[in-house]
């Protein structure tokens, strides 16, 4: 994944399964981890991200470019409404993927640390499990077999706050 | 904070970090909150360090001067973190009617700290404390007070909690005949009487149906021109002035309020065209420091009375304010100059901050005499 200004720094991601990204460093810098790696100059010209595969690094550099092209806040006290409601209706299209694929993004999110991709992804995650049971709950999460609570554990869960399960 | 990741194969809620995990649980009502914690293992476990939600109490009730012997309706709204503003999101499970828990009484909110609510029941026969938390369901009738009343006007309430862990609630009982000393009594949250304190200050002029703040070890409340604080621990009163009214108006009732801005006690004045914000910032050798914090003009919020100052989410603050004519009870935030309507209307609303805790009655009284409503 390229992009078209050639005059600006590049920086070359690299993912768990050996795919390249080449990107600009200005999108590369909403990610707070490169960021410092590239401050403290321990970057070299490729970065290796041996725990986040492509299709998931893809997904956040797609995150990143837009936000990087978008006007920052504090830049700008009168920042343009229209730029904002750009930047909103990107982030609920950007969120409309499966569930195993948003946790990929939130867990890589948080090693990089892009605070906002981390906001939207959590913000995500509650509003699909909002109101729900606690068994639709898990299917939506995903629980592993082992990680459920025994039926005498579950029972007392429930017992505690018997009201909210009338 | 842990950066532990997984290859793509199977991502589970097991391996998300705690923090992510409460941010996530911090953005849900509270019955999904609830529900979360039979989810699994993981969500047990790191259900027992669950910091809820900011949130509020509204009280909403009838007009008690109709006479009418109404209870209200007690409704939990929680303040959800938007981006760029507050947002305010009433969970319909926890709105609790006061009318199945006591039939044909007048109910007042006088007060909350730490998830627990103090209750006044006031009927001709009777006059009783009760304590209840809205997220464990329970309630418990306190032990009588030794001072009775037949009539709402009389009594004005305090409920906090010590620096030291005591939860305590404080009566102030006043005019049963004209000339009668100011009465008070506290009683102790797990003990077996009310205690009847001597006073060496002088109560008069206090807002007796304006029940008290609690802010930080002590109640305070609104005496005339003067702050009435009461120490949880020392059990003392004390009195201070408030920052000087704009001219020599008399600081009449409906145009001061107190509240929690800033994380600093709150002093809000109407004057003649502006609601004024102090805050309270320091204290030194009994003085009370105050600025301004916040002023509006007036004409923003025209015909309407202000209820409650709070601090909302992002650095902002909210003013409850109820619209006099349609009774429509409207937040306002004055970083924004927004309005959110809170889609409740009611002649009368009591506003509390409130921190949804699980604490458990069974901790104050023997369980026998606990009801689960």
């Amino acid at each position: 994944m390229s992009t078209s200004s050639s005059s600006s720094k590049k920086i070359v991601l690299k993912s768990a399964d050996n795919e390249t990204f080449e990107i600009d460093e200005i999108v590369a810098l909403e990610s707070q981890a490169i960021k410092n790696m590239i401050e403290d100059e321990c970057a070299d010209n490729v970065i290796p991200l041996g725990n986040i595969d492509s299709k998931t690094l893809s997904k956040i550099i797609e995150y990143c470019k837009k936000h990087a092209e978008s006007p920052k806040k504090d830049d700008n006290a009168d920042i343009d409404e229209k730029a904002v409601e750009d930047l909103k209706s990107f982030d609920a299209e950007f969120a409309k993927v499966d569930m195993p694929l948003i946790q990929d993004i939130l867990m890589a999110a948080n090693f990089l640390n892009i605070d906002n991709l981390i906001g939207l992804m959590c913000r995500t995650i509650a509003d699909r499990i909002k109101g729900k049971t606690p068994e639709e709950i898990r299917k939506i999460l995903n629980i592993n077999k082992n990680d459920l609570l025994s039926p005498e554990q579950e029972a007392k869960a429930r017992e505690e706050n018997s009201w909210a399960f009338d | 904070m842990s950066r532990k990741l997984q290859s793509h194969s199977n991502p589970s809620l097991e391996d998300l970090p705690e923090e992510l995990i409460f941010y996530i649980l911090s953005r849900l009502p509270e019955t999904t909150i609830i529900y979360c914690k039979c989810v699994c293992k993981r969500l047990r476990y790191l259900f027992s360090e669950i910091r809820l939600p900011k949130c509020l109490l509204i009280y909403q009730y009838q007009s008690m001067i109709a006479g009418k012997h109404h209870p209200g309706i007690l409704q939990l709204v929680e303040i959800e973190e938007e981006l760029e503003q507050n947002h305010l999101l009433r969970d319909p499970f926890m709105g609790i009617d006061m009318t199945k828990l006591f039939p044909r009484s007048f109910i007042f909110l006088a007060g909350s700290v730490d998830g627990l609510v103090c209750l006044w029941e006031l009927t001709d026969e009777c006059d009783r404390t009760h304590i209840c938390n809205p997220m464990t369901r329970e309630h418990m009738t306190i032990p009588k007070q030794n001072i009775h009343v037949k009539f709402f006007l009389n009594v004005t309430y305090g409920f906090g909690v010590s620096l030291a862990g005591e939860y305590k609630v404080i009566r102030i009982v006043s005019r049963i005949v004209r000339g009668d000393p100011v009465k008070v009594e506290v009683y102790t949250l797990g003990s077996h009487h009310w205690r009847n304190l001597d006073v060496s200050c002088k109560l008069n002029y206090l807002r007796l149906w304006d029940h008290g703040i609690y802010f930080n070890g002590h109640i305070y409340w609104i005496m005339g021109n003067q702050l009435l604080s009461f120490n949880l621990d020392k059990e003392k009163f004390q009195l201070f002035p408030f920052p000087p009214p704009p001219k020599q108006r008399i600081i009449g009732i409906g145009n001061s309020y107190l509240g929690v801005l800033k994380g600093c006690l709150c002093y809000l004045y109407k004057s003649d065209n502006a609601f004024i914000f102090w805050v309270m910032t320091k204290e030194h050798k009994m003085k009370k420091y105050w600025h301004i914090e916040l002023d509006i003009a007036k004409s923003t919020l025209e015909i309407t009375s202000p209820l409650l100052v709070t601090d909302g989410s992002n650095d902002q603050s909210i003013l409850f304010v109820q619209n006099r004519e349609n009774h429509q009870l409207v937040a306002y935030c004055p970083e924004t100059n927004k309005f959110e309507d809170t889609k409740l209307s009611e002649t009368n609303f009591r506003i509390y901050n409130y921190r949804p805790s699980f604490v458990k009655l069974q901790n104050f009284q023997s369980s026998a005499r606990i009801h689960v409503f």
